[in-house]
């Protein structure tokens, strides 16, 4: 059974804000990932999306380095720019400071294909967390 | 060599800030019960994790330290069954 997903009434991002989103395998930013992530989201709430985090004052990155994305050790950097200027959005999921990397017509294959194509830095995670196993 | 039991996307929360994966894509689904404990992720971004619920087929968790993991029981998890 579908979810309602909750979203909050926050201001839009501004264009030069940082969108981060931790690397799954060992390729980048993988276009299977990004598909499988909307997939799942579509699952869960009915709409395809790609959940990513959005540096603020209250959330710089350094936060997110040392908790939202403390187990990755790569991420993708996008700005609120990048993403919107290929004509995606950003929907204020969840609980701040997470989002869902969107496509208006609700269209995986643009969705994925878009998302993928926006210039984007791979970065090192310098507060990532490598557990014993 | 990382054993994943729970293959799942991290960077997913839910409205309460827990992760969500799959049921089905659990390597040993029956053992994904409400407070166990395994390990979610990919074998590049994984960590430990107490399973909070369980509903409609998806798994609701969130991740602990092996500290935290630890005080569930062992980390020492069974090989998985050969088909």
């Amino acid at each position: 059974m579908v979810k309602t997903r909750a979203r909050r009434d926050d201001p839009a991002p501004r264009t030069g804000q940082r969108v981060l989103r931790g690397i799954l395998g060992e390729s980048g930013l993988d276009a299977g990932d990004l598909r499988q992530a909307a997939m799942l989201n579509a699952e869960l709430y009915g709409f395809y999306g790609v959940s990513v985090w959005v540096a603020d004052r209250d959330w710089p990155r350094e936060r997110l380095e040392a908790t939202k994305l403390v187990k990755f050790d790569r991420y993708a950097e996008f700005t609120v720019a990048s993403l919107t200027g290929r004509g995606l959005s950003l929907w204020a999921t969840g609980q701040r400071p997470h989002y869902d990397v969107v496509d208006e017509r609700n269209d995986l294959e643009s969705l994925v294909t878009l998302m993928a194509a926006t210039p984007h830095v791979i970065r090192d995670n310098p507060s990532v967390d490598r557990e014993e196993h | 060599m990382i054993y994943i039991d729970l293959p799942a996307d991290l960077n997913l929360e839910d409205d309460q800030g827990r992760n969500v994966a799959r049921l089905a894509e659990a390597v040993i689904p029956e053992a994904v019960t409400p407070e166990a404990v395994l390990v979610a992720g990919t074998p590049r971004a994984w960590s430990w994790a107490v399973v909070e619920a369980i509903e409609d087929g998806f798994v609701y968790f969130h991740q602990v330290s092996a500290r935290e993991a630890a005080q569930h029981g062992s980390l020492v998890a069974p090989l998985p069954r050969s088909a």
